[in-house]
């Protein structure tokens, strides 16, 4: 649930114009800090508030240092803008004849967005240094119409100092004298009428689809902050206006008043992938650029103006959140269009290509638009190229239409294609909008065709469309989300939000009409959360469960582990923690000096990187990776990890999952202590140390006899490693192995020429054997005897071989042996070794020295026997 | 006469014991004075010679002598004693500003050492921990937690799938197939399992664990790091419990008089959602560089149970109701100890490593 670690492409985000969205809210009094608080607080998180329209942070103001005028209308200005170095600009403005040093300008700098305006149209454009036959120019002059802020382009806009004008459009300077860098948004009021806006940027969780429409956003907002709004818009036919908050009363739309033309009506060969498609012929179109006033709102939005047809499109979506797109009808190939999975082989290319692109074969299956034999459009993704809206345009097609959220998710991710219409459509858009969004685009492109004709209108429509009745335990309501809530203020929040309610007599239940544009509501817990979003979560109390605790269920493992660890940071060793996923070639490297086995794995399908790609069968590669990462600046390495390995040959929690095994491995490297001023050259950790601290973690849990095998196995050294094993009933069972790293090893992780010691230790299988009680004996109550036997015996009898025999034949009065001492050389002959066994005898009464002899005669003729050793005297 | 030797002899010894400068001289002293055949011993031989009358008091003044002499004696002794004392622990002195001796000294990594906090905090409120596998079927990680292959919440979790056999170039698990195997990308994936496990009686655990995204790593993201779930089902089970236990867990973990804020949110399996906000510890909700300037953190994820997820643990949704959360460890780790790259964690360098001892 947590989505710190993860960058966040879930939300899509949507910008709402400040400016807009007042025209449909009333905001008096309510600071943008209360709205966007309120917002963030039930879930519509505003992501940025910033200005938008063209005052883009590189819009600074300049001061003029020097001007030089080599010919007449060019103009050189030397310009401090705040940076380390005077920029060097030039311009052909015509009111820059009289300019002065001292002079303050609005200057564009680098990498600033300004407007470049074509046909009467403003196009976004990114300002650089560019180079001129006059000379590189670091920088544009700009007028008000080039920032977006008015309609003057009679010249640069010149702010203060000779020569200035007055300010266009009602800009005032709000802070005279602002320094040179400062950025001129800072600097003027925003007027009204300027493109100019703050721009709210609000990430769109999956279930706030509805707030991806500005007349969604206002309805959130009213509801919210419960203030007035306005949601009715101008359409074609229906009285000529729609109130986008009811949307009841156009579900039966069937465009029944427009010229019906059944061979307009578009087929569906997939309802499941879109029932309810709505197409019109209009004719008479003018392609020209929109309205000032609906440029201003496209490009506050974040939009460019294209033309109008485009903009009236693009408008609608903005507004009403219905994507739609606009054919020209003469170059569509046949009609009606269909909606079909597309064939194998099937090409299509989009209306944003460039105009020599090849088309581009389309996954198979992908949701399409068709028109004859021709793919016209990626369904609810992208228009295409052949039959796309251009200057010479008079009859569209206009589609409006309802996919699947599912299929346009998917076909923007096999295509790679994301659009502002694939935004809405994959999260679910209001069916109730597709005959509603054909009107208001009729309606808006009325404004600048005079001539605009509808001459056919056809509407696929599935299913009937109407509300959800869905109803609501009041009482139900108040122990989910602990807090008191009374039916009225219910009803109200949920009446506000277009969701209304009403209820029932005995005031215990509420019955809402769902309607169609709120596919997020499925049921009663889905109308908690917006109660409790509209009412706020800060009504929720703080507090402690009633419900009564349960037995507690941690499994004794979990804490075995933790004890585990706990003893090898006893032993003065440091934890490290390293990635599950590893590579074959690194755990390859342990192998080295062996002939190598190849090992099963389980293997990524998608793995992000070489080194990681396979989860790790043992933790000794990045144990060793880390040795050797570390020994450049720590002479002594002592460390550990308690971890998960994974191992496909076994079988997991159930079948089909892989065996999961946690293990606690250890290192050790280097002097036993840090060398310092009291012990300058302390003795390099050799295995004995390794031995030792294995030792204490299997004492440390009270695990049962264990013994110590000579073991010649990777990634030891074939004569210092052995393997630790229990035997049960089961037979014998394998907790760990230790040893010195093989010099092949060592040298394959660049420790070429190191002592390395490891461990690898079953963390569970040795908890399994951790006794749940111990008997913890008094001091002994009486006098104890210690008899010391020294014997010669093959070098091939392991000291602890001699300590089995002993402590066979000395029971039950031998309480401990230990070899004290074990010495090679003269006088003991050649291939054998003298060793010193120490035994300590006790019992619960006073031990007579004949007692301690005939041990001592028992235990030496067992020696003889099993070991062929002789009494050294 | 008597007395004027006695005196000779008086002033002659305590001169001699004065000059006695160590413990040899002064043994030599005592020799020659006060032993059976020293000075002041001939003298007692003298005694014979005297009259009747004269040997009492001549026989006094020597013991006076002696016990004069012998005083004196003891005094030197002592003083000497102390001397050699004093001289030998002014030749001990050590210099303490010296560097201590250098020691090995183990620590727990410091992720784990904050999820043992953390897992204490929660189960001094009742909870107990529960394990459930790293690798996990798309079932259990995604569909049974209501997110059915190809919900949009799916694009927020680049998940790692496992190939069928040990080929990665083998055809692909599709993530429509409830068997193909996954890297948990939550531990949320675990709480199916718990309450599958302790179902139908009430559950209330937490699941802590490694989760696994297919992303880059940079300062501020990993392939895995460290989650701890939290789910708790009942019959009696409301948020304002959660916002509660989150408080307190709040108030253990960064002190007393935490604030948190629950806000508005989205996550499949719980309905109704929010995230859980900590007021800045660092600036107290004034705002600083660390809160972004809002004054909160954002601390996890949270919310009541999906009625869907509740029914596929096993419960009736007519009848339980649970809370669930999400806590990310490395960001909680990273604001206690103002580390300031993710990337530390992993690499091991013993120099960071070492700091948390």
């Amino acid at each position: 649930m947590d989505r710190s670690a993860a960058p966040r492409t879930l939300e899509d985000a949507v910008r709402v114009s400040l400016s807009w969205l007042r025209e449909h809210v009333d905001l008096d009094g309510v600071s943008v800090e209360e709205l966007c608080e309120r917002l963030t607080t039930a879930g519509v998180e505003v992501d940025a508030v910033e200005p938008t329209g063209g005052l883009h942070p590189d819009v600074v103001v300049a001061v003029v240092r020097a001007v030089e005028r080599p010919e007449a209308g060019l103009t050189w200005l030397t310009l401090d803008a705040g940076g380390a170095a005077p920029l060097r600009v030039v311009s052909k403005a015509p009111n820059l004849g009289a300019v002065a040093p001292g002079a303050r300008l609005a200057l564009a700098r680098p990498g600033a967005v300004i407007f470049e305006w074509r046909d009467g149209l403003p196009k976004q454009k990114k300002v650089t240094a560019a180079k001129l036959k006059v000379g590189v120019s670091e920088g544009v002059g700009c007028s008000a119409l080039e920032l977006g802020i008015g309609a003057d382009h009679s010249g640069v806009l010149l702010l203060e100092g000779p020569g200035a004008p007055a300010l266009p459009d009602g800009l005032a300077l709000v802070q005279p004298g602002a320094p040179a860098g400062a950025p001129l948004a800072a600097a003027l009021s925003w007027p009204a009428g300027a493109l100019a806006d703050i721009g709210l940027t609000l990430a769109i969780l999956p279930n706030i689809a509805r707030c991806q429409s500005l007349l969604g956003v206002a309805r959130e907002v009213g509801a919210l902050l419960d203030r007035r709004v306005q949601l009715a818009v101008p359409v074609h036919g229906l009285g000529g206006s729609v109130d986008f908050g009811d949307l009841h009363g156009v579900l039966e739309d069937d465009l029944g008043d427009l010229p019906s033309d059944g061979g307009l009506r578009p087929r569906s060969a997939d309802p499941a992938l879109c029932d309810r498609f709505g197409a019109l012929r209009v004719e008479g179109v003018v392609v020209g650029p929109s309205p000032a006033w609906l440029q201003r709102r496209l490009v506050q939005s974040g939009l460019t103006a294209v033309n109008n047809v485009v903009d009236a499109t693009n408008y609608t979506m903005m507004e009403l959140g219905q994507p739609t797109h606009a054919y020209d009808l003469d170059q569509l190939p046949g009609l009606p269009l269909r909606v079909e999975r597309s064939a194998p082989g099937a090409r299509f290319k989009a209306l944003t290509a460039e105009d020599d692109a090849e088309a581009g074969i389309l996954a198979e299956g992908s949701p399409v638009i068709c028109s004859g034999d021709a793919v016209v459009a990626l369904a609810g993704v992208m228009g295409g190229y052949e039959a796309r809206v251009t200057a010479g345009t008079t009859t569209l097609l206009l589609e409006s239409a309802n996919f699947d959220f599912i299929s346009v998710r998917k076909s923007q991710q096999a295509s790679q294609t994301f659009s502002d219409s694939s935004a809405r459509f994959s999260r679910g858009v209001d069916p109730a909008l597709v005959t509603v969004a054909l009107r208001r685009i009729l309606h808006l492109l009325g404004e600048s065709c005079p001539g605009l004709r509808v001459s056919g209108a056809a509407l696929l429509s599935g299913a009937p469309l109407g509300s959800r009745a869905l109803s609501m335990d009041l009482a139900g309501l108040q122990r989910a989300l602990g807090v008191e809530a009374t039916a009225d203020e219910v009803k109200a929040a949920l009446d506000r939000a277009g969701l209304p309610a009403t209820v029932a007599a005995d005031g215990a239940t509420l019955q809402i009409a769902v309607p169609t544009g709120r596919q997020d509501i499925e049921r009663e817990a889905d109308l908690w959360e917006e109660v409790a979003r509209l009412l706020g979560y800060d009504r929720l109390p703080s507090t402690m469960p009633i419900e009564p605790i349960p037995s507690a269920t941690t499994d004794r493992r979990l804490l075995l582990r933790e004890a585990l660890v706990d003893l090898a940071v006893r032993e003065g060793l440091q934890e490290i923690q390293t990635y599950t996923l590893t590579s074959p070639e690194l755990e390859a490297k342990l192998q080295a000096g062996r002939p190598v086995n190849k090992l099963p794995y389980a293997v990524l399908q998608n793995a992000g990187s070489v080194e990681r790609r396979v989860l790790r069968r043992t933790l000794l590669g990045h144990l060793l990776d880390c040795a050797a990462y570390n020994q450049r600046h720590s002479p002594a390495v002592h460390i550990f990890e308690q971890g998960v390995v994974v191992l496909p040959e076994l079988e997991g929690v159930m079948p089909g999952l892989p065996g999961e095994r946690e293990r606690l491995s250890l290192l050790m490297m280097g002097p036993t202590t840090p060398a310092g001023l009291h012990n300058p050259s302390p003795p390099d950790a050799d295995v004995h140390d390794m031995a030792a601290v294995v030792a204490e973690l299997l004492a440390g849990l009270h695990v049962g006899p264990t013994r110590i095998v000579p073991a010649d196995l990777a990634p030891l050294h074939p004569g210092i490693g052995a393997k630790v094993v229990a035997d049960g009933p089961e037979g014998e069972v394998l907790l760990g192995l230790y040893g010195q790293v093989h010099p092949s090893v060592a040298a394959a992780f660049d420790l070429a020429g190191r002592t390395v010691l490891v461990a690898e230790l079953d963390a569970d299988a040795i908890g399994a054997r951790s006794a749940r009680f111990f008997f913890a004996p008094g001091p002994p109550r009486f006098p104890e005897i210690s008899i010391d036997i020294a014997v010669l015996v093959d070098e091939a009898v392991s000291a602890g071989a001699l300590c089995a025999t002993t402590a066979a034949a000395g029971a039950p009065l031998l309480r401990e042996v230990v070899v004290f001492d074990v010495y090679r050389g003269r006088p003991v002959p050649e291939g054998q070794v003298a060793m010193g066994l120490r035994l300590r005898l006790g019992a619960d009464r006073t031990l007579e020295m004949k007692e301690a002899e005939a041990l001592r005669d028992a235990v030496v003729a067992a020696l003889a026997s099993d070991h062929g050793a002789a009494l050294r005297v | 006469m008597a007395d004027a030797s006695l005196e000779i002899v008086r002033e002659s010894a305590s001169a001699g014991l004065a000059a006695a400068t160590d413990e040899a001289a002064l043994e030599r002293w005592h020799r020659q004075h006060l032993s059976a055949s020293g000075e002041v011993s001939l003298l007692r031989r003298g005694i014979g010679k005297l009259e009747l009358s004269e040997r009492k008091a001549y026989g006094a003044a020597i013991n006076a002598l002696v016990e004069v002499l012998t005083a004196q004696y003891d005094e030197k002794r002592a003083a000497l004693a102390q001397a050699a004392l004093q001289a030998r622990l002014a030749s001990e002195r050590v210099d303490l500003s010296l560097p201590p001796r250098a020691r090995r000294r183990g620590a727990l990594h410091p992720l784990r050492s904050t999820l043992r906090e953390i897992c204490q905090a929660f189960q001094s409120m009742g909870f107990s921990i529960y394990d459930s596998p790293h690798v996990e079927t798309d079932e259990f990680n995604f569909q049974l937690l209501n997110i059915p292959p190809h919900h949009p919440a799916r694009d927020m979790q680049d998940t790692f799938y496992l190939a069928p056999g040990d080929d990665p170039s083998a055809p692909m698990d599709g993530p429509t197939d409830a068997a193909a195997r996954v890297l948990r990308t939550h531990t949320s994936a675990g709480q199916i399992r718990a309450m599958r496990a302790m179902g139908p009686g009430p559950v209330r655990v937490i699941l802590p664990g490694l989760c696994y995204r297919n992303e880059d790593i940079t300062t501020r993201s990993e392939v895995q790091f460290h989650q701890i779930e939290g789910l708790m089902v009942g019959t009696d089970v409301r948020m304002s419990d959660l916002k509660g236990i989150l408080l307190q867990f709040a108030r253990q973990i960064f002190g007393g008089d935490q604030a948190v804020r629950l806000r508005g949110s989205y996550f499949p399996f719980t309905e109704p959602s929010v995230e859980v906000d900590l007021r800045c510890a660092l600036c107290g909700g004034a705002g600083c560089r660390v809160c972004k300037y809002t004054g909160w953190l954002e601390l996890l994820g949270a919310g009541l149970v999906h009625p869907v997820v509740l029914e596929n643990g096993g419960y009736d949704p007519a009848t339980h109701r649970g809370i669930a959360f999400g806590i990310g460890l490395p960001r909680l780790v990273m604001l206690r100890h103002g580390v300031d790259d993710i990337r530390h964690f992993f690499r091991n360098d013993l120099r960071f490593l070492q700091s948390f001892r």
